[in-house]
Formats: C-alpha cells, sequence, structure tokens
C-alpha cells in the first residue's frame, strides 16, 4: 500500500458517485433477500429527505447544526488539532443561550435576546473548547482525550441544570427548563422547523473559516502549523496563538449550534441527547467528506443531514427496524470512506 | 471433478515459476536478468522510454542518474512494483513476467528500498521470518538464527539475530534488509540509494559486502546519483538521463566530470571558483557556548568563534560531534547551558527562534522536510513563510494574495523551481527543488547571516551545483556563511575557514591557506594538531 | 489518455445519477400519490422512544397497538420506533402528510412540545400524547398509572423482607418515579412499619448494566427484596442469580411480564394494558365522539378500575403461587378500612378488589376547564397521615392527595431513604 500523488480532479467527483453506488447495490441485494425491493425503498428515502418539501425543510434543520460544528471541526483539523469536543461545546452554547433566556434577560425584546443568545452561546462553547486548547498548548495534554472528556461534564452538566436549579416551574416536575419568553424564540421559515438565523449563521461559517485559513494571516499561521508544526516554530510561529484561536472558534461554532437548537426547535433546555442527537460527533463525518474544504462540508452536511432524514421514511414505509436504518446508514458512510481511501491510497495485493 | 480441478490449479498457481535464480546455475559474467525496450508512461511523464538493462552475474552494477532520471522507475519495474507500459524482462535467458514483488522473489530477485521495511518492535530474526514464505509455522525466528548466523558469515552482514530492530542503527537495519533479501533467495538484488543513510564507516563497511557478494556470484544493482560512488566500487556503470539510457561504461574509462556531464546533459561545475571576497564586520560572534544534546549529556562544550561578513566558516566533524546542537542553540531551537551568542553586536542568547531569525538570518535546516517546510501547503505558502507577517505581503489580518502571488511567481522563475504551478504542495516537489524553495525564501530577504546545515545532502549534481553557487553568490554579497557539513569537498570548495568539531570542542580552526584535506582527516578523529 | 476522457465520463456520472433519481422520484409520485384519495377508515401513527424491543415502555406500546390493529377492520396502524426528541416534529410531519394519518399517538413525555405544535399546525388532525399535561382542541393525553400496583408490591415486599431492607432501583428522579416509591414504601409500611425502602438512581429508562451495579450495591448493602423502575429485566436476573447461589432475593416485575426471567424470585409486578386506553380512545374517534374539535379537557389517567393496569408478574397471575404461602403466614391488622386481622396475601386481595371496583380519581369539566376529582373509592394509598422524610406531617390524617398532588410529587414518605432530587 502507497500513497498515491494528487489523484486527478475527475476522480475526486467520479470515486464518490462510485462509492454511493456501490452502497446501494450492498444494500439492495440485502434487502432483496428480505424481499423488499430496493428501488422502491430508495424512492421512499430519496423523497424523505430531498424531494418534498416537509423533507428538504427537515434536511436543512439537520444540516444546520452539522455545518456549524462541521465548519469549526474542518478549522480545527486543518491545523491539526483533534476537536472532538463539538458535542460539549454545543451543549454549553445550549446552556448559555438557555441562562440568558431565561434568567439574564428573560424579559428583553428579541432584537437584544436573539444576539446576546448567539453572542453567549458562542463565547460559552469557545470557552469549553478553550480548556483542552489551553492544557494542549500549555502542558501538552493530547487534546483528544481532554476534548472528548469535556463532552462528558457538559452533558453532566446539563443533567445537574434541568434535574436541579433549573428544572422548570410550569413542568409538573419534569426534568425540563421552563419554555422560552417567546421573544427568545428564533423566527423560523414558515410551516417548517427552519430556524433562519442560525441557518445564515451556518452558511457564513462556511465561508468564514474558508476566509480565515486562506485569506489571513492567522489562518496561514494554523495551516503551517497543521502541516508541520516544527516549521512554524521555525517560522516564529506561537503555537500557543494557534492552538487557542482555532479551539475557541471552533468551539464557538458549536455553541453557534447548540443556541439554535434550544433557541429554534426546543424553545427549552432538555435531555442532552435529546438536543443534539451527536451532531457534535457526526460533524467529524462531515469534515472530512468534504476533505477538510470548509466550502464542501456545506454540501456533505447536507448530505449527511439527508440520510439521517431518509431514515425514517424507510421506516414507517416497509415496517422495517430501526438497525436496518442504520445499517444502511453506516453502509453509505463505510462506502464513501473507503472510497476516500481509494482515492488517496493505491492498495496492492501481494 | 470440478472440485478436484479447481484444487490442482490452488496447488499450482504459475507455471513460469520454475525458473529460479537461487536454483539455476548462471555462470560469473553470464546474465542473470535482461532487461529490452522498457517503456514506462505515467500521466504527463515518459519514466522509461526504451530502455536496455543488463545485470550479469558477479558484477555491482551502478545505475547512476539524476532524480527523477528514471532509475528507480526501471528498478521498480524489475522488482514487479510496476508493470511496463511496453518491453520485456528475462531472467536466466528466459523471459517471464513479474506481476508483482512476490513473483520476483520467486525468480531471485530482490530489493533493498531507501525508507526499510522492518518492524522495529520485533527481533531481526522475527521480522526475517515475517519476510520468508517458507518459514517453519511454529516458533519461526529460533529456527532460522542459525540459517541467519551463517549467512551473516557468509557476507560478512554482522547483526545480532535476537536484537530488537528500534535498537539497530541505520547501517545495521540494512544489513537486515540485505540479510531478507538474500534468505529469501536473492541473486539479483537491487539496492535503492543506500549509501544516503550511512555514515562514512558504514558506507565503507557496505562496499565491502557488497563486492564479496558479488564474488559469491550476486549480481548486485546500485541506485545512486553519486559520482564517487559509481566510480569506486561498480564494475560498470550505466547512466540514465531523463528516462533514456545515456551509456554504459566501465570506470577506468571515464572520469566524474565525464559522468557529470552525461548524468546533466551538460558540463558541470565541480572545482568552484571562489573570488576572494570584501570581509567586513563581525556579524556572528559565540562565546564559550555550552549545550546539552538530548539526552543531557554535554554536546558543545566552550566553542568559541566569530563570522565576519563575506565570509565562508565551515565546521567539519564526523555526525553526532555536537554540530547540530551547535546550530539549534545559535537559531534558539536549542537552550544555551552558558556563553553568549551575538548577532551584529546584539546579544540573542536564549532568545526565540524568530526574534533570531528576524534579525536578517537566513536558517537552512538539516531536516529540510521535517523543519524546513509545511509540506501540505503550496510552494507559494510555503515562499512566505518568513516574511508573511509583513506588508506587502499583509496587512493587519489579511494576507494581501496578489501580491504574493505575484513575488512568488518570480522567485520561483528566479530560483528556477520546477514545479507544476506555484499552488502545487511542495510534498509533491523533489529534494532538490524543496531545498530551492527554501533557499528563494531564506536569499530572497538578502539576509546578513547564513546558517546552512548539511545544505547539499541527498541532492543530486545538478541541485548541489546550484545550492554551493547561491552560496557563494550570497558570500560575494557580503553575508557571513556558517556552513556545516560533512561533505568535505564541499567544504574545501566554499569555506574560508574551517573548524573541526570532536566531542563537543574545536579541535582547531583551519585557516585559507592551512586547509588541507588530510589535515582535516586527522583533525577529524580528535587529534589535534601540533601547530 | 486525451484531455475529453475525464469530462465525458463525468457527464456520463452526472446523466446516470440524474436519471437514478428522476426513476426514484417518478415511481414514488405514481404509486403513493394516488393513496391520498382512500381513507374511509381510520389511520392511527404512532410514535415510540425506544426500540419495540425494548421490552418495556415501548413494547407494551406497540402490544397495544397491535391488539387495537387487529380487532378493528377500520383501523390501519402504523409506527416508528426509536425517534430521539428532536425528530418527533419531522415523524409526525411524515405520519401527516405522507402516511396520511388521521391520529397520532405520541408515547414519550419529551414529545410534548412537538405534539402541541403539530396540534396547531395540523388543526384537523387528531393528536393524543401519553404521559404530558398540555392540550388542545385536537390533542388528548393518556397515562396508565401504576401507583395502585406499587402499592400492592410494597405489601407483599413488607412481609418477605427479613432484613428489612427493601431496595428500589429508580429511573429518573421525576414525579411519576417519586410517586411510584412512595406508593411501595407505604405499602412496605403498612405490612412491616419498621422496613426501610433504599433508593438507588441510575439516571436512564433503559440501562442493564447501570441497573445491575444499582441492584447489587443494594444487595451489599443488605436488601433482600427489590423492585424497579426501568425498562429491562436485569434486576430480576441478578436476583435469580443470588438464588441459584443460594441468596434468595425477591423482586417484583415492572412493565412487562418478566416471570420467565426469574420463577423463583419474581414475586408480583406491575403490567399495562395499553389496548384498552387505545380501544377507547380509537373507538370514540371512530364514532365521532372524539373530533378534532373536542379533545381540550380529554385526559385518560386509567388505573386498575378502568382495566388499563394488572397485577402480576405474568398475565393472570397476581401473584407467583411460589410466594403464596410465604404471605399467608404474615398476618396484619387493616387498620384503614377496618377489615380486621388477616394474612398479607388476604390484604392484598382485599385491596385489589376495593381498587378494582371504583375509580380512585375521576375527570369533570367545570367552567370549560378540565378537573380532576376524587373518585368514590373505599381505599387509595395515598391518604394521610404522611410524613416526609423530615418527620413533617404532609398529608393529614384521613385526607386524600388528588391529581395535581400526586403528578407533582417531589417528596418521598418518610420510610424512604434516598434523596428525592436524585
Amino acid at each position: 500500500m502507497e500513497k498515491k500523488e494528487a489523484p486527478p480532479k475527475w476522480m475526486e467527483v467520479l470515486v464518490p458517485l462510485v462509492s454511493v453506488a456501490s452502497a446501494l447495490l450492498i444494500a439492495g441485494f440485502f434487502l432483496a433477500l428480505q424481499g423488499i425491493p430496493p428501488l422502491e425503498l430508495y424512492s421512499k428515502m430519496l423523497a424523505g429527505s430531498f424531494a418534498s418539501y416537509h423533507g428538504i425543510s427537515y434536511t436543512i434543520v439537520k444540516t444546520i447544526p452539522l455545518l456549524l460544528c462541521g465548519a469549526g471541526l474542518v478549522l480545527a483539523f486543518k491545523a491539526n488539532i483533534w476537536n472532538i469536543g463539538a458535542e460539549g461545546q454545543l451543549l454549553m452554547g445550549a446552556v448559555a443561550a438557555t441562562w440568558v433566556a431565561l434568567y439574564a434577560m428573560p424579559s428583553a425584546p428579541s432584537y437584544l435576546v436573539i444576539p446576546a443568545m448567539f453572542a453567549f452561546g458562542f463565547i460559552a462553547g469557545a470557552l469549553w473548547g478553550l480548556v483542552p486548547g489551553y492544557l494542549k498548548s500549555k502542558l501538552a495534554v493530547n487534546e483528544i482525550i481532554t476534548t472528548l472528556m469535556m463532552n462528558y461534564i457538559a452533558i453532566k452538566l446539563v443533567e445537574y441544570l434541568i434535574y436541579g436549579p433549573w428544572r422548570g416551574e410550569e413542568e409538573w416536575g419534569f426534568p425540563i427548563t421552563d419554555k422560552f419568553p417567546e421573544a427568545a424564540w428564533l423566527p423560523r421559515i414558515p410551516g417548517t422547523s427552519v430556524h433562519i438565523p442560525t441557518l445564515i449563521l451556518a452558511l457564513l461559517s462556511a465561508a468564514l473559516v474558508y476566509l480565515l485559513l486562506y485569506k489571513t494571516k492567522v489562518g496561514y499561521e494554523a495551516r503551517v502549523y497543521g502541516s508541520n508544526p516544527e516549521a512554524a516554530r521555525y517560522a516564529g510561529i506561537s503555537s500557543e496563538k494557534v492552538i487557542l484561536l482555532v479551539m475557541a472558534i471552533s468551539g464557538g461554532l458549536a455553541g453557534l449550534a447548540g443556541v439554535g437548537e434550544v433557541a429554534g426547535i426546543h424553545r427549552r433546555l432538555r435531555y442532552p441527547w435529546s438536543i443534539s442527537c451527536g451532531y457534535g460527533f457526526a460533524a467529524i463525518i462531515v469534515a472530512f467528506l468534504a476533505r477538510l474544504n470548509p466550502l464542501a462540508a456545506i454540501i456533505s452536511a447536507i448530505f449527511l443531514g439527508g440520510l439521517f432524514v431518509g431514515g425514517d421514511a424507510v421506516q414507517m414505509a416497509f415496517g422495517l427496524p430501526v438497525g436496518v436504518v442504520n445499517m444502511f446508514n453506516g453502509l453509505m458512510l463505510l462506502c464513501l470512506v473507503s472510497g476516500e481511501f481509494a482515492l488517496k491510497y493505491r492498495v496492492r495485493v501481494k | 471433478m470440478k472440485l478436484l480441478s479447481l484444487r490442482s490449479v490452488l496447488e499450482k498457481p504459475m507455471v513460469i515459476e520454475e525458473i529460479s535464480l537461487s536454483e539455476m546455475q548462471v555462470e560469473l559474467g553470464e546474465p542473470l536478468v535482461q532487461m529490452r525496450g522498457i517503456v514506462k508512461i505515467f500521466p504527463g511523464v515518459v519514466a522509461n522510454d526504451n530502455v536496455d538493462f543488463d545485470l550479469y552475474a558477479g558484477e555491482v552494477h551502478a545505475l547512476l542518474g539524476e532524480n527523477g532520471a528514471g532509475k528507480t522507475t526501471l528498478m521498480n519495474i524489475l522488482f514487479g512494483l510496476y508493470s511496463p507500459d511496453e518491453g520485456e524482462i528475462y531472467v536466466a535467458g528466459k523471459k517471464v513476467e513479474i506481476r508483482s514483488p512476490r513473483d520476483a522473489i520467486r525468480y531471485g530477485i530482490g530489493m533493498v528500498h531507501q525508507h526499510f521495511k522492518l518492524i522495529p518492535t520485533l527481533t531481526v530474526a522475527e521480522n526475517i521470518a515475517l519476510s520468508l514464505a517458507n518459514a517453519p509455522a511454529i516458533n519461526p525466528s529460533k529456527h532460522l538464527v542459525e540459517e541467519i548466523e551463517r549467512y551473516s558469515k557468509r557476507y560478512g552482514l554482522e547483526v545480532d539475530p535476537s536484537a530488537y530492530v528500534w535498537q539497530l542503527s541505520v547501517g545495521e537495519r540494512q544489513r537486515v534488509e540485505i540479510l531478507k533479501a538474500l534468505m529469501g533467495g536473492a541473486r539479483a538484488l537491487i539496492l535503492d540509494e543506500p549509501t544516503t543513510v550511512l555514515t562514512p564507516d558504514e558506507r565503507d563497511e557496505l562496499f565491502k559486502t557488497l563486492r564479496r557478494m558479488a564474488d559469491e556470484g550476486c549480481g548486485i544493482v546500485l541506485i545512486t546519483h553519486k559520482l564517487e560512488e559509481a566510480l569506486s566500487v561498480c564494475d560498470r556503470i550505466t547512466v540514465m538521463r531523463n528516462g533514456r539510457v545515456v551509456a554504459t561504461v566501465r570506470p577506468n574509462e571515464v572520469v566524474a566530470a565525464d559522468l557529470a556531464k552525461m548524468m546533466v546533459g551538460r558540463d558541470v561545475l565541480l572545482n568552484y571558483e571562489k573570488p576572494p571576497s570584501e570581509i567586513g564586520e563581525v556579524v556572528l560572534r559565540v562565546e564559550g557556548l555550552r549545550v546539552l544534546g538530548d539526552r543531557g549529556l554535554v554536546s558543545v562544550d566552550g566553542v568559541s568563534f566569530d563570522i565576519r561578513s563575506g565570509e565562508v566558516f565551515g565546521i567539519a566533524g564526523v555526525a553526532g560531534n555536537g554540530q547540530s546542537e551547535l546550530v539549534e542553540a545559535i537559531v534558539g531551537l536549542r537552550k544555551v547551558e552558558s556563553g553568549r551568542v551575538e548577532i551584529l553586536g546584539r546579544d540573542v542568547t536564549n532568545q526565540p527562534t524568530s526574534r533570531v531569525l528576524g534579525l536578517g538570518v537566513a536558517y537552512i535546516p538539516e531536516h529540510r522536510i521535517e523543519r524546513g517546510i509545511a509540506p501540505d501547503l503550496s510552494v507559494v505558502e510555503n515562499l512566505i513563510l518568513k516574511s508573511y507577517r509583513n506588508p506587502p505581503f499583509s496587512g493587519r489580518l489579511a494576507m494581501n494574495t496578489d501580491y504574493v502571488r505575484e513575488w512568488g511567481k518570480r522567485l520561483v522563475e528566479e530560483y528556477e523551481v520546477v514545479t507544476p504551478s506555484i499552488d502545487a504542495p511542495v510534498k509533491l516537489l523533489s529534494g532538490g527543488n524543496i531545498q530551492r524553495v527554501i533557499i528563494a525564501r531564506e536569499f530572497s530577504q538578502e539576509p546578513k547571516l547564513i546558517i546552512a546545515s548539511h545544505p547539499t545532502y541527498g541532492l543530486d549534481v545538478a541541485a548541489t551545483e546550484y545550492v554551493r553557487k547561491k552560496l557563494l553568490e550570497q558570500r560575494r554579497r557580503g553575508a557571513a556563511i556558517l556552513l556545516v557539513s560533512e561533505d568535505l569537498e564541499e567544504l574545501l570548495a566554499l569555506s574560508d575557514r574551517i573548524a573541526v568539531m570532536y566531542r563537543g570542542r574545536f579541535v582547531g580552526v583551519l585557516e585559507a591557506d592551512e586547509i588541507t584535506l588530510d589535515r582535516i582527516r586527522v583533525m577529524m578523529a580528535g587529534e589535534e594538531e601540533a601547530s | 489518455m486525451s484531455e475529453k476522457a475525464p469530462k465525458r465520463r463525468l457527464l456520463v456520472a452526472a446523466i446516470v445519477l440524474i436519471a437514478i433519481l428522476a426513476i426514484g422520484v417518478g415511481y414514488y409520485l405514481w404509486v403513493y400519490a394516488p393513496a391520498a384519495a382512500a381513507a374511509a377508515k381510520i389511520k392511527a401513527g404512532y410514535i415510540y422512544v425506544g426500540p419495540i424491543g425494548d421490552y418495556g415502555w415501548t413494547h407494551a406500546h406497540d402490544q397495544g397497538r397491535k391488539i387495537v390493529d387487529e380487532k378493528y377492520d377500520w383501523l390501519d396502524t402504523v409506527y416508528v420506533e426509536s425517534v430521539s426528541e428532536a425528530d418527533c416534529p419531522r415523524i409526525i410531519d411524515k405520519l401527516i402528510t405522507e402516511e396520511n394519518c388521521d391520529v397520532v399517538f405520541t408515547t414519550s413525555f419529551g414529545f410534548m412540545d412537538a405534539t402541541i405544535e403539530a396540534g396547531e399546525k395540523y388543526p384537523d388532525k387528531i393528536f393524543f400524547h401519553c404521559s404530558g399535561y398540555k392540550r388542545g382542541a385536537n390533542v388528548g393525553t393518556y397515562f396508565a398509572e401504576f401507583y395502585q400496583l406499587y402499592y400492592l408490591n410494597g405489601l407483599m415486599a413488607g412481609a418477605l423482607t427479613k432484613t428489612n431492607k427493601v431496595g428500589y432501583v429508580a429511573a429518573h428522579p421525576i414525579p411519576e418515579v417519586i410517586r411510584h416509591i412512595n406508593a411501595f414504601a407505604i405499602g412496605v409500611k403498612e405490612v412491616n412499619p419498621d422496613a426501610k425502602v433504599y433508593v438507588v438512581w441510575i439516571h436512564a429508562w433503559y440501562d442493564p448494566t447501570k441497573a445491575r451495579e444499582a441492584a447489587e450495591a443494594l444487595i451489599a448493602d443488605g436488601c433482600d427484596v427489590l423492585a424497579f423502575t426501568e425498562d429491562s429485566p436485569t434486576v430480576i436476573e441478578v436476583c435469580e442469580e443470588y438464588y441459584a447461589k443460594g441468596q434468595p432475593i425477591y423482586a417484583f416485575s415492572h412493565y412487562s411480564p418478566m416471570y420467565s426471567y426469574g420463577p423463583n424470585v419474581t414475586v408480583s409486578g406491575q403490567l399495562v394494558h395499553w389496548e384498552v386506553v387505545y380501544d377507547d380512545i380509537l373507538t370514540k374517534i371512530h364514532d365521532g365522539t372524539y373530533t378534532s374539535q373536542n379533545l381540550e379537557n380529554v385526559d385518560y389517567w386509567w388505573m386498575l378500575h378502568e382495566g388499563a393496569v394488572e397485577l402480576g408478574c405474568d398475565f393472570g397471575m397476581p401473584i407467583n403461587p411460589k410466594f403464596e404461602d410465604a404471605l399467608k403466614a404474615v398476618t396484619v391488622t387493616d387498620t384503614k378500612t377496618g377489615h380486621g386481622t388477616m394474612s398479607v396475601y388476604d390484604l392484598v386481595m382485599l385491596r385489589l378488589e376495593q381498587m378494582k371496583a371504583q375509580p380512585a380519581h375521576v375527570a369533570k369539566v367545570e367552567n370549560g376547564q378540565l378537573v380532576w376529582e376524587l373518585g368514590p373509592i373505599e381505599f387509595d394509598p395515598f391518604t394521610g397521615p404522611l410524613y416526609d422524610q423530615d418527620g413533617n406531617l404532609r398529608v393529614a390524617d384521613g385526607v386524600r392527595l388528588g391529581h395535581d398532588d400526586l403528578w407533582t410529587m417531589d417528596w418521598f414518605v418518610d420510610n424512604v431513604v434516598g434523596s428525592p432530587t436524585g
């Protein structure tokens, strides 16, 4: 097995298509064995995620947090900083937004409370990212472990808040906070759950990460550091500055996603896994499917969002257990990742 | 019936297998391998263009050429790593098809790559056992120990079979690779640039071994770009350029300059003209420098010297005598325990690298890929690594992309960097071109002090010539140059003064009129001159 | 290779992809669009929070769904399992717009907001939300209540414990679970005033690993009878393992028939009949009693009297026969309803009959508002005097707790050891 030099451009487009097609073929074979017509199932799936108004709108709903987290992770991974903590950073953004909406400014008008939620959400996510960033830059603690651990701390913190001090007064003792005042509800596209401000922020985040990486000094420094920390040191690039900045922005963007989920979808804080559904982890796949290109992350986030959404159409129409849907999604990702591999490496058998 | 035939196919997969050099009688001087009309085309490049190549039993055959001349491609074809687009291969006179390294090994062809394929956490015997198809199934390494020792003795390849690979020096690892190939039945052995990783002593050892193997009836291909290697140890030399064979000669028929001309396609400067330059003020002053090495032992022990502008100060010495640590301490990459470093009168002892380099210091690092470049970034982005911070390259926040590209294009032209475009990742460039990128970046800033560590290490003839010329250009311009090199010819050709370093100290500093090759050799062994 | 080849390949790939898309969409529209027209029947969609194979909450709802689906020709059902709370709105949309459901049952507390919002979005569809408290013109609520069963389990636990330590593996510290623990503890205390109920929270509805750890911790602490709120038979299995090792620990099963997981140790338990509730709701929708206009005050809180729940660790087996003798051997005096002295076994049967005979709570509409009143039942566990853990009298002698008090309960009665806040 050896690394290929730069693959030709058309391969970069063709390989993912072939990967998707082979996933469909393999899954189709097993479905047909079970007596389920694969074509019918795929058309349902497609209709479920992309070919109906509802499907598209919910695909976008999923795309928003995936893209915000994914754009941040592209930045981090470009700098070779392994932020596995987007999940926790997202939750901290959600906590900050809840604090703003329910406790800090419960009676403020929309034009104040909504920007405040996003601002504090960004800060909270950034701080959550800065802790491992600080440990990495000062003490050389491996960020994979710390960011991962910080996820669990965030989960426990949310649980503590909803069972403890923030348990809703109007909620019959259930572990959820009260609903946000209406001023703190993010406006949605009518008839859908698409929260507009976060959608705009998500698209902007991809563009901004692109500009940051390729048009600014700090982005350049981050890429040099990511490609070769020794060369960065030699060029006088401060690794501390790069690590802290990257973790802050990466965490902050995930924090924005958290704001969107609580203020745009749930309008309250609730169980951590209800808020996030693992967006922070799925965003890792988003970043890599985009080959660490922030603009391509828009496409990969939509793709992954659609995959999640398409699954339940299948469940309903064919009465398939949810495991089959998950298997299908897993197969799709496996084929895409293998395709990526085939693109970068040449495998020799004996 | 069907089952039966299937089984027979499984058991005897290939018919051609009957041929194997290890079992066949090929007399000394008879061809082991013949390659005829080999053509290999990669997208955009003809790597081998109708190449013929013969390897005889009992010879060491140099395959000489610049980087990218097609020597490694040709040998990869012989070893089954690539399949040729056209052409034929004969083993012991019989036409064969080599579709994989496994085929090649069956035919008795072995290859030692530039990058070793050993598993560091296993022992020598275990590594060898892994590579052998017919190793005993149970506790193979134990059975092999004796066998390994036998081969070691026969070819002078001394190595402890029970040592772990990570404990071995580079030279020893190379021996393991060669043993692996020999024990796998190789009679035709290809070595790809084997000396780049070796110390001079190890290199001499290797050449002795190769000679012995040839005398035992093996045929050896030595891929190299070093003229003196080809001339000193080989029986025949095949020179390649641009995918074609230029000539096959015997060493006594040619001199180095002829070979260089064949390789590069034009006359090459082997002796550099070094006009006297104007010696000016002291640029670098090092006083009583004491530095610890990675293991906490004293590596630089009270070294003092000055370098003035317009002067090349060379440091000679066997690797590991403190040269690297000295350079690292000067540029701020390593802590100074005691002593003082002054650049242009300013004390920079234990200052951060960025400050030191900011004073107009160019640094060509010893490990150019590890330190000198950001491999994933483009050529142009590597060119601005030192200057990106300041206008006109950037504003307060944003990069000034237009200017940067314009400037990058100019530099690529000026320094003759061969690259598909200025946006190509620099890791795709050859070693020589990477060094050009580094030199372009460092020299374009008109540095007052240049610190060059092994600047031509691993480069081919043309690139070496280029780098040396550029260094002398800078000398003429008035830069002070600290040149650390193991290549004595290079030091002799470029330096105005040469210090010889041994165990962290300067054994002596030779002025221009005192420098001779022999004096330096003596001093490198640690013997102080009684002058 | 010519320059054009890659582009041509790309074009072919694009055409193939577009063709697949077009065929897929076209096929979908052709096959499924006409289905929207036919709707003389009722189609009910069920949204489950867990997998239907969870052997607890979701499994029980799905059993109920299947039974009514088979019972009525005019009924079609469809379900989606393992729906996270964030995905609920989307699934509702799909059930309504693509599956053409007339009724949607959302069977997790976390689906409450989504159900209310969907009610506003689809004013002519009917929604029923399980375990919540928010309703609308077209959104009703329903719940099958276990506290009576936990009380009856508590009576038996009080009689069977020798260490006077009874353990409780509890899911989440919310009013429903607190209410059930209290009912259980009240039962224990009635038979055995010296016994205490030790609570361990596992903070999960389904987590066999934590349930096992909690059960083993309680046993190590001296508990010899266990009850639990967790959607797996793990606690029963642990007890059966201890029984096999010669240390009998008894347990009460939860939500599903778990007798087979521990025939030697399972005393009794709590069983649910969601089909009773679903049958009532769907029949009333079918005959026009319930419409999308009049559900504002429709709330089911059904227990033994309504037949929505059943005592036992297997259907038709209120008490594992293996324990009959042990329960008959302990005698108590009925101080609460004055039926004299009897065995615990008889007391359980007496209370069971009392609670089956009359409704415990009755929903009434006053001034257009739903009000839950106390039913004419002879006995209810939550009758004063009840003291909290600090010894304060929380419910005065002879006073009964009503629906709202029970639904917001956040304190433990005095013989519970543990914190009601987790």
